[in-house]
């Protein structure tokens, strides 16, 4: 397939400046690259906080926070050191997981217990590194499924290691060697990716 | 802990905010000072960052509302990088709609057309950038302000001066983000003189306003002064390298010293030791000025004699100073 050898080739270098010249509008203070950022992201921070936060609620205000943050520190953001796309995620992530930890802690742990959702089935259009996306999942999928499972209770569901070891009934050192695992194979399909290519 | 093995063996679940508060406090104190478990981290940092890629959902729609109408204040940029930005600005507003006519004006610059004069601020402004370490989006490989300005200006001979200025934005944009993160104090090179990257960007705020004068002057419109941001740090940068001027003239002052004050925005008073053992607290000449004839004389859009000084003491250095002032012009 022709264009899509092609859209992988061409892609890395011209996402990463794109997304350094948005990080400088940012800093100018151009309303206009806010709403450029929220319509290219916010599908996945939202995405990302709704399927931690499982509250609709609690995902809007995540999102509203996250790009807040965006606007404000836009500085913080390295574009040669990873993608906003992942920068995003990490605050997306680490303020979902507070959410979920403090003020929700006990309330929603019960109903959560035991229905772990199918990573990767909701997967819906994301406008620029489908293709990435797409092959995350299906590495996701590939994974053997008691590290998936594990991924799905720390990274969707805000367990610590320590919780998913004891719900698990695992070691907590065999809980942290999975993740570790789990993690180096998705960074070596992202690095598949991007053989050959600046970034 | 500090044990280097243990962070290593938790920093999966530390990347995935899967560690207990106080363990992932330890852990990011330990990546303060190792390079390794950081490049690592960031391994697996980017890794975790696209599991989320894999949970898109349209927000409902009245959040992007909520989000763009008030968005919250932003820290202010430091003074260098915005004054760039302001006379980036400036320079942006100026160049919207100008007719075919107008972009081939020649100006004052070399004799270059607006167009060309684009092409000359792209061309510096993608070098700055380069060595800033910011990415770099045009191909040109001179490592020189003068032969990447005229390579830059060959390439869009052909083009529209609309491409021009949107790669010139582009490199702009491009520069503010790279400069906001970059360590000011590095040291760069500007015609052979070592200049602080916080100075370099002084300098291209300072160029902007020139080109952007020498622009409206073409168009037979008035010159404009600089933006107090500007006229703020451009009066000090100037003003503080007084001496390295009069070492590029070969004016050798001896133990002087002078005080320039210079009225108006951007003005103040700089009390300026000129030659080895000079005593800036008993100066031998005070030169008195205003500061935006001052910023013109150093961008050489004014002459020595055009500049309306009042002198007080030794009336030779002071004219060795209006000499020495415009020696940092360049096209």
């Amino acid at each position: 397939m022709v264009g899509i050898v092609h859209e992988r080739a061409a892609r890395p270098s011209s996402a990463l400046l794109w997304e350094a010249e948005l990080c400088g509008r940012l800093l100018m203070g151009d309303e206009r690259a806010l709403a450029d950022a929220y319509d290219q992201y916010s599908s996945y921070v939202y995405g990302l906080a709704a399927r931690v936060t499982a509250d609709r609620r609690a995902a809007e205000d995540v999102t509203q926070d996250v790009f807040s943050h965006l606007w404000q520190r836009a500085e913080q953001f390295d574009p040669t050191r990873g993608s906003l796309r992942s920068w995003l995620g990490v605050i997306t992530h680490r303020r979902s997981v507070d959410w979920v930890r403090h003020e929700a802690a006990g309330r929603r742990a019960e109903a959560r217990h035991g229905q772990v959702a199918d990573v990767g089935t909701d997967l819906e259009e994301i406008a620029t590194s489908i293709l990435t996306a797409e092959r995350v999942r299906a590495a996701v999928h590939a994974l053997p499924s008691e590290q998936r499972r594990l991924v799905e209770l720390t990274w969707f569901q805000g367990r610590t290691y320590r919780q998913a070891a004891s719900d698990e009934g695992l070691p907590e050192g065999t809980v942290k060697a999975r993740l570790r695992r789990a993690l180096q194979t998705i960074a070596a399909v992202l690095e598949d990716e991007r053989e050959g290519s600046p970034r | 802990m500090s044990d280097h093995d243990l962070v290593l063996e938790s920093l999966a679940a530390f990347v995935l905010d899967a560690c207990e508060p106080d363990e992932a406090r330890a852990i990011e104190e330990h990546l303060a000072g190792c390079t390794d478990c950081r490049s690592q981290a960031g391994r697996l940092r980017e890794a975790a960052g696209w599991l989320a890629g894999t949970t898109a959902a349209e927000p409902p729609a009245g959040l992007r509302g909520r989000i763009l109408t008030s968005p919250p204040p932003r820290d202010e940029l430091s003074p260098p990088v915005a004054a760039y930005v302001a006379e980036t600005r400036r320079l942006d507003a100026l160049l919207e709609g100008l007719t075919a006519a107008q972009w081939g004006t020649a100006t004052v610059a070399e004799g270059w057309s607006a167009h060309e004069l684009v092409a000359h601020l792209l061309a510096t402004d993608s070098l700055v950038l380069s060595w800033l370490g910011g990415p770099a989006p045009i191909p040109e490989r001179e490592p020189t302000v003068l032969d990447r300005t005229g390579a830059v200006q060959t390439r869009h001979r052909t083009r529209t001066p609309e491409t021009t200025v949107a790669e010139w934005r582009h490199v702009r944009d491009l520069l503010v983000g790279t400069a906001v993160r970059a360590d000011l104090t590095m040291e760069l090179n500007w015609f052979g003189l070592p200049v602080p990257a916080a100075g370099m960007m002084v300098i291209r705020a300072f160029e902007t306003w020139t080109h952007a004068d020498d622009i409206r002057m073409a168009l037979g419109r008035p010159i404009e002064p600089p933006g107090e941001p500007a006229l703020t740090v451009m009066t000090d940068l100037l003003c503080q390298s007084m001496p390295i001027a009069l070492r590029l003239r070969e004016v050798e002052p001896g133990p002087v010293s002078a005080r320039i004050i210079l009225t108006g925005p951007g003005g103040g008073r700089w009390d300026v030791g000129l030659g080895e053992g000079a005593d800036p607290a008993h100066p031998d000449v005070v030169l008195t000025t205003d500061s935006i004839s001052w910023c013109r004389l150093g961008a050489d859009r004014l002459r020595p004699d055009e500049v309306v000084s009042v002198v007080d003491g030794d009336v030779a250095l002071a004219q060795a100073l209006l000499d020495a002032a415009p020696a940092f012009a360049v096209p």
